[in-house]
């Protein structure tokens, strides 16, 4: 499993383990930006084959982007 | 529904009462003649001493259905409301309306009796846990929002009447004199509590620090006062007092202070003005600010109303202000030099803001800084609801000092974590944008338009300037824009303003 990300507020905690693929997200902004994380999240990860957690604690899209980019790129085994 | 003058659909009727909508401030006149409480006669005999609180509620006779008022001084360190609610509730007693100025997180013990029977409604400001119950649709009738002084105008006016006051107070003497300057859960003045002490039928100070006759100095005297109840305590000090408040840390909210200290400086600043303090991390900075640059540039104050704090205390003894009035204090120091000062005066929450008088303090205020949770591009203020529709806060005093102020200022970040604070459309309207002038955030400020004025003297400012519509854009172009959130159609709450006019309802929201 990879982590990416904090659970301080203002930033989104995002980790990928291998299994099914399936996508858990967890934000206290749901009912405000829970469409816009989905969205965010989808357009990122559509190719990865994995469980997927995100547990926002109201991070910035470009926040999230990132958080999501190095865990992808940490579950690749790629450099950051 | 009639539509009011914030453009906000809003009932007639609440809780089979009839209330107006918003008209705007001072657009609707009052009526009637002040209302009374019951004429009492004190027994033979020097002490007013019941031994407890089971004993007192069954010599006054509370019934179902009747109203319990509680004052907030004590805060978040408060004993007294659920001590009085859980033997109201072990008695037996039924739907009780609870007429607080305001519960805290520490309140949380009343939550269950929204749903056991005991409480049917709270009329009063809900921070925390209680709200959000109500959000989501846990109390049998509507609440019922009123400001400081709002509150004030319901009871004089009869619009609320009080059965029974139960009266927090750190010091006592027997036959119930009563002040917050001294004892254990000492919390400074007792001014939110005066107008109940005065309007009730009847009258019960619970005190953990009963003093020999006469308690003195007196800041709710004897011939109000039916009964003394001692326990062992009324609060926690730590909660009471919020310790040494520190000024913000965070660049952007200190820019924020900035920004809004030099339009207080081209505005307002001259000798004699006046403004209004607050203890949130912003108003602190203002306030210190503000008084680096009076002794810069040798400026005196007539006074200060607070919300005082040590900060504010400093400025009074260093005879940058003259005085201080003083609704509720935040620290030891404002204690302390309440007890002491008598350029430090404690000021009845009647003479604050309420419209309905003679004339309260914000009238002959210059500046009042303010916070918010949302502000709209029409100027609007919400400060109880979050944008997701939860009514998490009271009013406070914001609408009156926002009303009375010749400048009122209105400091908030640009947005908070995902959140936009300047928005299209606020949530909740607590404040209407006529009585809001300067809207300050990291970014720069906006300028109410139909003040040409304060347009003018900005002119040739460092500190940026924005239309409040770019303000907005601004801000959703680095949040995006938030979905709509979804509530449902029955109303858990109305807020009125300070005249008693309806300005907005909160609806319940799906868990």
């Amino acid at each position: 499993m990879v982590e990416a990300g904090t659970h301080e507020k203002g930033d989104v905690f995002v980790s990928i383990e291998d299994g099914k693929r399936e996508v858990i997200i967890k934000s206290k902004l749901e009912r405000l930006y829970g469409e816009a994380i989905r969205d965010t999240v989808e357009e990122l990860t559509r190719e990865i084959e994995a469980k997927i957690i995100v547990e926002d604690s109201g991070a910035l899209d470009w926040v999230l982007r990132a958080r999501l980019e190095a865990a992808i790129r940490k579950y690749r085994g790629e450099k950051i | 529904m009639p539509i009011n003058a914030v453009g906000r659909e809003v009932p007639s009727e609440i809780n089979g009462q009839r209330f107006k909508p918003f008209a705007g401030d001072l657009k609707t006149p009052p009526e009637g003649r002040r209302a009374g409480s019951l004429i009492r006669m004190a027994p033979r005999g020097r002490s007013k001493v019941v031994k407890s609180l089971e004993e007192v509620i069954k010599k006054i006779g509370l019934e179902d259905g009747m109203t319990v008022s509680f004052h907030h001084h004590l805060r978040n360190g408060d004993f007294v409301v659920n001590m009085v609610m859980e033997t109201i509730r072990k008695i037996g007693i039924k739907d009780i309306r609870v007429f607080p100025t305001a519960l805290f997180p520490v309140h949380e013990p009343l939550v269950p009796m929204l749903t056991d029977g005991t409480i049917r409604r709270i009329e009063g400001s809900m921070n925390g846990p209680l709200g959000e119950a109500t959000s989501y649709g846990a109390m049998r009738e509507t609440a019922v929002l009123r400001s400081h002084s709002g509150r004030v105008r319901a009871v004089e006016s009869g619009e609320v009447h009080i059965d029974v006051a139960f009266i927090a107070a750190p010091t006592a003497d027997p036959y119930g004199n009563l002040n917050g300057v001294d004892g254990p859960s000492a919390c400074g003045p007792l001014a939110y509590a005066m107008v109940d002490a005065y309007h009730a039928d009847h009258t019960v100070a619970i005190t953990d620090h009963l003093v020999p006759y006469p308690a003195h100095p007196i800041s709710i005297f004897q011939h109000q006062i039916d009964y003394v109840v001692p326990v062992d305590k009324i609060g926690d000090p730590q909660g009471i007092m919020s310790g040494t408040l520190r000024i913000t840390t965070s660049p952007s909210r200190l820019k924020i202070a900035r920004y809004a200290l030099e339009v207080i400086d081209r505005v307002a600043l001259k000798d004699g003005f006046s403004f209004q303090a607050g203890a949130g991390g912003i108003s602190l900075a203002v306030t210190k600010f503000l008084g680096d640059l009076m002794r810069k540039k040798g400026i005196r104050a007539s006074f200060i109303n607070g919300g005082v704090t040590k900060y504010v205390v400093d400025m009074l003894h260093e005879g940058l202000v003259d005085v201080v009035f003083d609704g509720q204090a935040f620290d030891l120091d404002a204690v302390k030099s309440l007890k002491e000062d008598k350029n430090h005066i404690e000021t009845p929450l009647a003479m604050y803001g309420n419209p309905y008088s003679s004339g309260g303090i914000v009238n002959m205020l210059d500046v009042g800084v303010l916070g918010a949770t949302e502000v709209d591009i029409d100027f609007n203020v919400n400060v109880n609801t979050h944008s997701d529709g939860l009514l998490l806060h009271g009013i406070g005093g914001h609408q009156e000092v926002a009303a009375g102020s010749a400048l009122t200022i209105i400091t908030v970040p640009l947005y908070r974590y995902r959140v936009p604070v300047i928005r299209e459309k606020v949530t909740t309207v607590t404040t209407p944008g006529e009585v809001v002038d300067v809207v300050v955030t990291e970014h720069g400020i906006a300028i109410n338009p139909k003040r040409d004025d304060i347009i003018e003297a900005m002119r040739g400012s460092k500190v940026p300037i924005w239309d409040i519509q770019d303000l907005q854009k601004k801000a959703y172009q680095i949040c995006g824009k938030p979905q709509e959130p979804k509530t449902m159609d029955d109303i858990i709450a109305a807020i009125l303003w300070r005249d008693g006019t309806i300005i907005d309802v909160v609806y319940k929201v799906k868990k």
